[in-house]
């Protein structure tokens, strides 16, 4: 019997069905409230969903000089990572596995995604590709680290490295969005520039390089690439939402999820905005953003994590 | 490092119209360029010697989406000259309120351009908007958007009536309101100002020995506006101000822009404000004395001459158009390389670039 | 610059009297051989640099081409160039004013115009495998 709970757990809900319906959700919600803020219209609720199955249905070509095996594989490894790392990160008040130190290897299986990008792209013989594929590689060298910064700092702060563990703490509003600004400000940064969202996306600056590493792909394979970045931002948005904003903030299951939806909603949301003010940054910039601002950020917030929390 | 050809065209998300721009890159920087175009040569001058002056007028306004009414003006003056019509004041006025709207409406597009090149995704969703205002004029008083067909040999063909005067003044008055927030753009905003400022730079010798002319020129130190340093239609009785930088990058290209969108909001003001009564054409023969005459106006983009060559019959013996993207693409070879391969977009957007004026 | 400036140093570079007229439209036209042309340009140079070169025309007069060379130079000024049947070869200004270069290869493509000189004297609009004679050379048929 307890198999069968966790089999429908790990494939319906919590699991891989809820993160991909919630991740063409949020892709609805990021391009409603961009719409809605640059003044349009933006697309209906099934937009993404419609997006998904075209592409579903489009011819499947790879360029002469790829190797098909390795280019069917990476995607479908990103996406196993990534919703094996939904998995771990609580939805409601509740995660289908938690087990103390799972932040780490949460983290871990959410790095695995873009070096699976970068490979996609060095894997295709196409000028775009590899160009994009090379700033992939450098997107990635320049944001795990705060992201690994900013995400560490709560746990560093409540000397505690379970998100279960984590998001309990924060109940009655104490999150740690409040104590630690600089980690927050640092991950979610992390954050955007992880999932190539502008205004961090040289890697597929289409004025640029067209679709970067993802150039030359069509059909299932984009379609598929398409849902790993959907779900990676699920898996990111809950992250910082259960280790920063307190999660379910309660003990009662049904106004749990209900906080918990809010909060999601609100942060995706939040990074909308953070889209629609800039204009994108350089790739050389983007650098610079990491390495001059937010690393040095994200190492001052732990030690003041060290040194004021216990 | 390996260098690598990046090609962007004739076929790329950067350009709207087919252009192939070969660059020479080695890791994030571009060694060399070479520019190739006539990817929408209709041939469109052999075209006009085979069809009268009057059929003309409709070939030579598709030369060009964005600058159809400044083609229209230039190619209409030149046959205007050769036969000696008196063009009434009238028709002066409204073909020049038709030539600031175009300024406006093609400044506007070119920032949406720009702006997206770059990322800025609101700004191009906000200029493209307002420019939505200015085509609303524009088909009111002629009933299109883009290809007016309000030029005629001798005059205009469509009148600007007191109503569709005050409904325009309103429209450009909520515009000039919105401008503010493009004003702040090139003035203050430090995304935009980190992608445009210090790029693509051209010098004042540069202008001159490649004979740059428009925005692009000003925005490097050159004075040449032909409104007024030759004015034509109603510029020989309006003061237009022009304006002028030194730094000659991107983004003096951007001020110079939106400075001059301003000023054709004014100008439009006055026209509106006083269109001289009377009527709006005069008789043109349907066969053009024999002769040549030149014309420069000054369309969105800088100086464009029409040359018009009559041998007494009812069409032209030779039309030669030169428009002014031609000169900054011939500089664009020069512009882009030492760039940054990022830097590129913002160059080449920057630039305001019209394929279909270039290869007509 | 005005007029008697403008004949002034046209004479002088040219070495000879030199007739100006003026087109409708209001530019001055002044023929010129091609022999002269290189020199008769570098001579409405100014200290803000080379003559502001606006476009080059070209069209076919009889068995000859015509060249003409628009300026502005604060007003308009125009130089006509005769190339006579047979020798259609001009001396290119490109070398000195590279504002000259793709309207002389325009010139070459639409009436098979040379430029000697020219540093890339490859097609600019039409295709590399156009097929018939130069466009605007006169040679075909009228529809």
């Amino acid at each position: 019997m307890a198999e069968i709970v966790a089999l429908a757990e790990i494939v319906l809900f919590p699991g891989a069905l809820y993160l991909v319906t919630l991740g063409l959700l949020l892709s609805w919600v990021d391009r409603k409230a961009t719409a809605l803020l640059q003044g349009r219209v933006g697309p209906p609720l099934y937009q993404p969903l419609a997006d998904l199955v075209k592409l579903l249905g489009k011819e499947d070509i790879l360029t002469r000089g790829a190797d098909a095996n390795l280019a069917a594989a990476l995607p479908v490894l990103a996406l196993a990572c990534t919703l094996t790392a939904g998995l771990l990160v609580p939805v409601g008040n509740h995660s289908v596995i938690a087990f103390h130190g799972d932040l780490i290897v949460v983290l871990f299986l959410l790095s695995l995604p873009t070096l699976a990008l970068f490979l996609a792209g060095l894997n295709v013989p196409s000028v775009y590709n590899i160009l994009g594929g090379n700033r992939a590689l450098l997107q990635y060298l320049s944001f795990e680290l705060p992201l690994m910064l900013g995400i560490a700092a709560p746990a560093v702060y409540a000397r505690n490295w379970s998100i279960d563990a984590l998001m309990k703490l924060q109940v009655g509003y104490h999150w740690f969005m409040l104590a630690l600004p600089l980690g927050f400000l640092v991950a979610t940064l992390g954050l955007i520039g992880k999932l190539e969202r502008l205004p961090l996306d040289s890697p597929h600056a289409k004025a640029e390089i067209g679709a970067g590493p993802l150039t030359e792909y069509s059909g299932r394979k984009l379609a598929l690439w398409r849902l790993v970045t959907w779900v990676q931002t699920v898996v990111g948005v809950n992250l910082m939402v259960a280790v920063y904003l307190g999660g379910a903030d309660s003990a009662w299951a049904y106004w749990g999820f209900g906080a918990y939806a809010l909060k999601v909603l609100m942060y995706t949301a939040g990074l909308a905005l953070v889209q629609v003010l800039y204009a994108r940054l350089r790739v050389d910039q983007v650098a610079d953003l990491s390495w001059r601002t937010l690393v040095p950020l994200g190492l001052a917030q732990l030690v003041l994590a060290v040194w004021i929390g216990g | 490092m390996t260098r690598i050809t990046v090609p962007i065209g004739p076929q790329h998300p950067l350009i709207k119209e087919p252009i192939a721009i070969r660059l020479d890159v080695q890791g994030e920087r571009v060694l060399a360029a070479e520019i190739g175009i006539g990817y929408v040569h209709r041939g469109l001058e052999h075209l006009l010697q085979r069809r009268t002056y009057a059929q003309g007028v409709a070939i030579v306004e598709r030369i060009c989406g964005i600058c159809s009414h400044a083609h229209t003006t230039a190619y209409c003056q030149c046959i205007e000259a050769l036969a000696l019509l008196e063009t009434p004041p009238r028709a002066l006025a409204i073909r020049t309120l038709l030539c600031e709207l175009e300024r406006i409406h093609s400044h506007l597009l070119w920032l949406g351009v720009l702006a997206e090149a770059i990322g800025f995704n609101t700004i191009f969703m906000y200029a493209w908007r307002e420019r939505e205002q200015v085509l609303d004029i524009m088909e009111a008083i002629s009933g299109g958007r883009i290809a007016h067909g309000v030029n005629v040999i001798g005059g205009v063909r469509e009148d600007v009536t007191a109503q569709q005067a005050r409904q325009a003044l309103a429209m450009l008055n909520a515009l000039r309101e919105q401008m503010r927030t493009f004003v702040d753009l090139v003035e203050r905003d430090r995304s935009f100002l980190r992608r445009t400022q210090g790029i693509g730079r051209l010098t004042r010798e540069d202008v001159r020995a490649y004979g740059i002319v428009g925005p692009v020129a000003r925005a490097s130190g050159a004075t040449l506006d032909i409104r007024r340093a030759a004015p034509y239609a109603a510029y020989t009785w309006l003061h237009v101000p022009h304006a002028v930088l030194v730094e000659g990058d991107v983004l003096a290209r951007a001020r110079v822009r939106v400075a001059e969108v301003q000023y054709s909001l004014s100008l439009c003001e006055q026209l509106l404000a006083a269109l001289p009564e009377g009527a709006l054409t005069t008789r043109s023969p349907r066969r053009v004395p024999e002769g040549e005459a030149i014309t420069r106006i000054e369309a969105p983009r800088g100086e464009l001459l029409y040359y018009v060559r009559s041998d007494g019959s009812d069409k032209p013996a030779r039309v030669h158009a030169r428009t002014p993207t031609l000169p900054t693409l011939m500089a664009l070879r020069t512009m882009l390389p030492g760039l940054h391969t990022g830097d590129v977009a913002a160059v080449v957007a920057g630039a305001d670039l019209c394929m279909a004026c270039a290869d007509r | 610059m005005n007029q008697d400036e403008i004949r002034d140093r046209l004479q002088s570079a040219a070495g000879c009297e030199l007739e100006m007229r003026t087109s409708r439209g209001g530019d001055i036209v002044i023929d010129l051989t091609p022999e002269r042309l290189v020199a008769a340009v570098a001579a409405l140079a100014t200290e803000d640099g080379p003559a502001h070169l606006s476009a080059i025309t070209s069209f076919v007069e009889g068995s000859d081409a015509i060249l003409l060379y628009h300026f502005w130079l604060g007003l308009g000024l125009t130089l006509r160039v005769r190339c006579h049947a047979g020798s259609s070869t001009v001396p290119s200004l490109t070398p000195s004013l590279p504002a000259a270069d793709w309207y002389e290869r325009e010139a070459h493509d639409m009436l098979g115009i040379c430029f000697a000189g020219h540093p890339n004297l490859a097609p600019l609009l039409l295709s590399p495998d156009w097929p018939g004679p130069p466009p605007l050379a006169g040679e075909e048929q009228a529809p």
